[in-house]
């Protein structure tokens, strides 16, 4: 029999090897290497591309899952400045705003903003973030925010992701960053989710010295905190 | 881009191959494709490749035991090697620098910059190597 883990990691090998083939190909066609596309080819082999990119965030976390229960998932530490991931992230998930006519902005502390930690990690939270933010959003706008707050212990460095949506009700605020909890059915118009999503974003910066939290007013919006302590400089 | 080189593509699935075969060979690479370990050893009979791309995941022996073959062929001890596996967690990626990969591609790969990703690994091997292949 397979341990759990190996099971894990053994599924997600089995996935990812035909979305290899599958977004390899629809890359190709869209960078229309083979030809031009029409309009509507176009359209539709982006829906191919977003979906199988869907999937693969799904297999990511489904293995991030098993790693972060055995204590397995080992963060990679590297220096790198956070605005400039955060500047990417807004560009790559542009496009899901406007679709919805969604204001997206970021505002940032300084032009750069070096921080020590685990690089995809920390783009992972911020993209999970956002990605929740637009779809619980039918009218107004999602920002980012930046803002560095001094405390006894040495700087902190705020990331608030804001967003003028549905909005969360307090009796499911204490749960939603555990596994399989999503919000009650009735309050989410997409009832497909996993609950994966924010329990790992807690994980995560949980692993990174971090902290997420979240406050949210019922029928105004959700503001979601990462709270991340800046090293000094020595 | 590095001109002409040759390259053993060792992948099982027909599809991924299919498409690393396609990326390479739209900027001048030779592949020699093949499905399994033993495949790769007898095509390594006559060709000397520049670059041994190989998965892991294989029918019979795996990626690991077929580098470890390939490496003890004093013709092949210094021929970049790169793993191209979907087992992309931290612990695979570093049993294959253990092996003796010198580098390794997640899967899903970025078909749009691949061929670059494989000629800059086989650059960087070219330019730290004692071995001018």
């Amino acid at each position: 029999l397979l341990s759990k883990d190996s099971f894990l990691a053994a599924m997600s090998h089995n996935l990812r090897t035909p979305l290899n083939s599958i977004i390899g190909f629809t890359d190709i066609l869209l960078a229309k290497i083979p030809g031009s596309l029409n309009e509507e080819q176009e359209k539709q082999l982006q829906i191919v591309s977003r979906c199988s990119r869907q999937l693969l965030v799904l297999i990511r976390q489904l293995l991030d899952v098993g790693l972060i229960q055995h204590d397995k998932l080992d963060p990679v530490i590297d220096n790198f400045d956070i605005n400039q991931i955060i500047s990417n992230v807004i560009q790559e998930i542009k496009p899901l705003a406007d679709q919805k006519k969604i204001e997206l902005s970021a505002t940032y502390v300084k032009g750069q903003l070096f921080i020590r930690t685990d690089k995809k990690l920390i783009r992972q939270v911020i993209v999970n973030l956002l990605d929740n933010a637009i779809k619980y959003t039918d009218k107004g706008s999602v920002s980012v925010i930046e803002e560095i707050r001094k405390n006894s212990s040495g700087d902190l460095l705020e990331i608030r992701v804001i967003d003028t949506g549905c909005g969360i009700r307090e009796s499911d605020l204490t749960d939603i960053f555990k596994l399989y909890t999503t919000v009650s059915k009735k309050d989410d118009p997409y009832g497909e989710h996993t609950g994966l999503g924010l329990m790992l974003c807690c994980k995560y910066c949980e692993l990174l010295g971090m902290k997420l939290t979240c406050e949210s007013t019922f029928g105004k919006g959700t503001t979601f905190v990462i709270h991340i302590p800046l090293e000094t400089k020595s | 881009m590095t001109n002409n080189l040759k390259i053993l593509l060792v992948e099982d699935n027909s599809d991924n191959s299919t498409l690393f075969t396609y990326l390479l060979n739209r900027v001048g690479y030779t592949v020699t494709a093949v499905t399994s370990s033993e495949d790769a050893l007898k095509a390594l009979e006559t060709l000397v490749p520049d670059i041994i791309l190989c998965d892991i995941s294989l029918p019979g022996e795996n990626g690991h035991g077929l580098l470890k073959r390939i490496r003890s062929h004093s013709a092949f001890q210094n021929t970049c090697a790169i793993a191209v596996s979907a087992y992309a967690r931290e612990e695979d990626k570093i049993r294959c620098k253990e092996t003796g990969y010198d580098d390794f591609i997640e899967k899903p790969i970025e078909a749009t910059s691949f061929a670059q990703q494989v000629t800059s690994i086989y650059e960087r091997k070219k330019s730290t190597s004692n071995r001018s292949f």
